[in-house]
């Protein structure tokens, strides 16, 4: 991201039932608890849970105007470690996006898998990846993904805070909020940069 | 209050819950459904002093709205698409009963193909149905205008039900940051629905309403119901300068973006006037002359006001997210009227964009503007969305 540019666009994937859609309006409320405007804006079709579920969150220090949903993502976050290798994700991706992935396969494979579907094809983006559902898994018993991928988006951009994602986690989680912020510090711990060059 | 960051359903329910709706009766429809389940879940919590009606259609929702209105309670509905088609007889009933009770519209397109995205086929298709209708561009917009909605329907002068108009899931299930007012603020804003005289249904004194009106006096009532409706527009914009002393936020019939002698103007409704302004912008960066203007009341149709802020325009893009199939988009005629009497008449064309949901981008704004360079052409609706032969140019009115 260059910083002349002021408008962040983040687009947010994973699975129906994982979260998705909560994710982003949490990611636009903390960007707004910090100083931001923000505007979530969740993609919906014909529900089901399992199939590709995706939200665009945009972040600017000014007013948004645009109203469509189709983005030039900066930032792309995958909930689910498997819905990139089924679902084309990429579209309008921009050349130096950042690319947050949640996985347990080893960095050459995730390196190659990733090669495979063309997402180093561009040497400008930055690629990220941590075992968030076993952060999920430890600490709230079930692979939801959403409150850990936000703390790896704190991590890794600094677009929003860890401080504002507790604020927002107090909010509308109440007494889970605590072990839900617990998954985001943990995800914004374990965070390892992929090495683009092989 | 602190911003929030909240959905256009759930702006909506709170600007219903701080107007102290009194009776509540829906359907559920996606995507309007969230904004029933928001109020019925505040009446639950005890946050509203509602009565939520439970009914079996959107004919029967408008219907105990209507039972509900004529005792005098502040009463609201929700729908949109093929419900609020379902409701459109009833509609007509209570304007012509002018009962001020207020309608939130996800604005979604009408069946078949089945599709559930937005366009403004649903509101427009009624817009003779003698409600005020207002339009919104942001999540901001939606909780102000519920506000001035009841404000203006239950003015005296008025009596007429109103429809806020917002885009569905463009608006309805995105979220976006809203100031909302304190709720003395809303309270002295909006006073009791008792605070003002209408005829009631009342045991104590019996009336007779909705008789049969026979051809000698029929005109003579219709009048009466047209000229409130008209003259509803001098009450939104007193409310407009009111909600402004409260809140800082400036709204009006209609809206100029900037440059009042830009050359080209873009001229609509809804959210996709947000995405043009930003195109605009960009444009004027470039050294280009155009500026857009929102029309944020369509009913009544503000017709000079219309006409002023596209007087000094050369050439005037009306986008309609809509088809008035067989004619042309529903906005465009009026627009049309508005400057038939113009001293400078500019040349003006329709763009039918964004039905059921296609994303109007910056693409589609640029899009319109290349294909407007030529003017009319034998053809004043273009389809810049639509694939075939000649692509965005619809088959002509040849004959």
């Amino acid at each position: 991201m260059s910083n002349a540019k002021l408008l962040t666009e983040v687009r947010l994937v994973g699975r129906g039932g994982q979260g998705v859609v909560t994710a982003g309006e949490l990611l636009g409320a903390a960007a707004l608890a910090g100083g931001a405007n923000a505007q979530a804006i969740p993609t919906f079709g014909p529900e089901r849970r399992g199939a590709l579920s995706s939200c665009v969150v945009r972040v600017s220090p000014e007013e948004i105007l645009l109203k469509h949903s189709v983005a030039r993502p900066d930032i792309l976050l995958c909930l689910d470690p498997t819905i990139w290798q089924v679902n084309d994700v990429r579209q309008g991706l921009a050349d130096d996006a950042t690319l947050i992935f949640n996985s347990n396969q080893s960095q050459e494979s995730l390196r190659s898998a990733l090669d495979e579907r063309g997402f180093f094809a561009s040497n400008g983006a930055t690629v990220f990846v941590l075992d968030a559902t076993a952060i999920a898994l430890e600490q709230l018993g079930k692979p939801i993904t959403n409150t850990a991928m936000l703390g790896a988006i704190a991590g890794a951009t600094g677009l929003i805070s860890l401080d504002a994602l507790g604020a927002c986690y107090r909010e509308r989680f109440g007494p889970r909020a605590e072990v839900n912020l617990a998954c985001a510090r943990a995800a914004a711990e374990r965070l390892t940069r992929l090495p683009s060059a092989a | 209050m602190t911003r929030q960051f909240w959905n256009g359903n759930m702006a909506a329910a709170q600007a219903v819950r701080q107007s102290r709706v009194e009776v509540i009766a829906a359907y559920p429809i996606t995507p309007q459904t969230h904004t029933v389940e928001y109020l019925a879940q505040f009446v639950a919590d005890g946050e509203l002093d509602a009565r939520m009606v439970k009914v079996e259609s959107e004919h029967s929702a408008l219907s105990a709205c209507c039972g509900a209105s004529i005792v005098g309670s502040r009463t609201f509905t929700a729908s949109c698409s093929q419900g609020l088609q379902l409701m459109s007889e009833v509609m007509y009933f209570a304007s012509g009963m002018r009962f001020p009770i207020v309608m939130a519209v996800a604005n979604r397109t009408l069946s078949v193909p089945v599709n559930i995205w937005a366009d403004h086929q649903d509101t427009l298709v009624n817009r003779d149905a003698g409600w005020i209708q207002i339009y919104t561009r942001s999540v901001q917009e939606i909780y102000d205008m519920m506000l001035v909605a009841f404000a203006s329907a239950e003015d005296p002068r008025v009596n007429l039900p109103a429809i806020v108009a917002y885009d569905g899931f463009i608006l309805s299930h995105a979220s976006e940051p809203v100031t909302p007012l304190e709720q003395s603020v809303v309270d002295d804003f909006l006073p009791s629905p008792r605070a003002t005289e209408r005829p009631l249904m009342d045991p104590a004194k019996p009336q007779q309403f909705g008789e049969v009106l026979f051809p000698e006096w029929y005109p003579d009532f219709e009048y009466k119901k047209h000229s409130a409706l008209v003259g509803a527009a001098d009450v939104l914009t007193e409310r407009f300068a009111a909600l402004a002393e409260l809140s800082g936020r400036r709204y009006d019939l209609v809206e100029r973006d900037s440059d009042p002698g830009a050359k080209t103007v873009i001229f609509g409704i809804g959210s996709m006037m947000q995405t043009a302004r930003h195109t605009a912008a960009k444009l004027r960066e470039q050294g280009e002359s155009v500026a857009v203007v929102n029309l944020r009341v369509f009913r009544p149709f503000p017709e000079q006001a219309v006409a002023k802020a596209l007087q000094h325009a050369e050439t005037v893009l009306v986008l309609d997210r809509d088809i008035g199939y067989g004619s042309a988009g529903m906005v465009y005629p009026d627009v049309v009227r508005a400057l038939y009497h113009a001293e400078h008449r500019p040349t003006v064309l329709n763009f039918i964009v964004g039905l059921g949901g296609k994303d109007i981008t910056e693409q589609t704004i640029l899009r319109s503007l290349e294909l407007a360079k030529d003017g009319y052409r034998g053809q004043s609706v273009f389809w810049p969305d639509a694939r075939g032969p000649q692509e965005g140019i619809a088959p002509s009115a040849q004959r």
